[in-house]
């Protein structure tokens, strides 16, 4: 944290290098993040490196208040909603997850579990339907290293707010599993 | 479907991207050069837009004094009796007040610190009126670059 903020305050005077540094430690956390929105691994590249230049804009508005990656976070989820609104302006939308399901599993997977591949599947689908907050909130939510405050900060949410919104999503999520 | 299907199924996903995110080669240096790039074009930018600005307003300034010449004439008289009647206000406050209040802490006489406050303020109050607009310009201008400066490099607490 301390080097983040030296790193931070060499960038504000103007060393570029020093972001530099900053990029290279968060950009595989950046990109876990923006990649399931993202069709392709090079458009999650390009969302990436969208949210670390405008992370560099906007860098002289960090207060620690919070850390910085979960300041970097909340540039992500921003960065990532207008990702997915404009792709599915451009009517890019569909398929990102779909794509992911074809990118990522094996045919020995798919034979080990055809049941929870199904599910899996279905579940990406639901995921897919919901508006684009409510995808990155629930992304959010189950990112194993943020906590619950972070979420909150994260997606600009009072803490309640953001704990009724994700129980929600999830029960929207499980009815639309259940079988009726 | 429960809800630890659900987290399975997110968990799955992000390990999946953890893979892919550590085959991606380290972008920072990549991102530094091209910040570097774009802060020396945004430079330029700046440095072209404040002259043109300057030699706008220059001219601008230039055309419509020619064109109001009678009009400014007669402002500029205007403005420089009151700056004259201020400038001498001031000028009288300090002789007075300035010099006793010298005199009393110091205990000394009146000397040759009274010669240049006075020498000081003639001169102030013989400038003419488009010094003083031109001051009170670069004064403003100056205060604003400098919040301008305050805000832009304002340090993370």
């Amino acid at each position: 944290m301390t080097q983040d903020i030296e790193n931070i305050q060499k960038t504000l005077s103007g060393d570029a290098r020093a972001y530099g540094v900053l990029v290279d430690k968060y950009q595989s956390l950046v990109f876990v993040l923006v990649r399931g929105i993202c069709k392709t691994t090079a458009d999650a590249q390009e969302v990436t490196q969208d949210v670390f230049l405008k992370a560099y804009e906007q860098l002289h508005t960090f207060k620690g208040t919070a850390s910085f990656r979960t300041w970097l976070y909340r540039i992500a989820y921003n960065t990532a909603i207008s990702h997915i609104r404009k792709t599915k302006s451009r009517g890019k939308a569909g398929e990102a997850y779909m794509h992911e399901v074809m990118h990522t599993a094996s045919p020995v997977e798919e034979e080990h579990d055809s049941e929870r591949e199904a599910q899996y599947d279905k579940i990406r689908q639901l995921v897919e339907e919901l508006p684009p907050a409510e995808r990155m909130l629930i992304e959010l939510y189950y990112y194993k290293e943020l906590k619950m405050e972070e979420v909150a900060y994260i997606s600009g949410m009072t803490l309640s707010n953001a704990k009724v919104r994700i129980f929600r999503i999830r029960q929207k999520l499980q009815e639309a599993m259940s079988p009726s | 479907m429960n809800m630890d299907t659900l987290r399975d199924f997110f968990e799955d996903k992000h390990r999946e991207r953890e893979q892919e995110a550590a085959l991606i080669p380290p972008m920072g240096a990549q991102l530094a050069a091209l910040i570097e790039t774009r802060q020396i074009a945004r430079r330029k930018h700046y440095l072209y837009w404040w002259i043109a600005g300057g030699v706008v307003f220059v001219l601008a300034a230039a055309g419509a004094g020619l064109y109001f010449r009678t009009y400014v004439g007669s402002f500029f008289a205007r403005l420089g009796e009151i700056f004259a009647r201020i400038t001498e206000n001031i000028a009288d406050y300090v002789k007075t007040t300035g010099i006793s209040l010298a005199t009393t802490v110091s205990g000394a006489r009146e000397t040759a610190s009274s010669g240049i406050i006075e020498k000081a303020t003639t001169e102030i109050s013989a400038w003419p009126v488009q010094v003083w607009y031109v001051v009170l310009l670069a004064a403003g201008v100056a205060l604003l670059l400098g919040v301008d400066s305050l805000v832009r490099h304002r340090k993370p607490v």
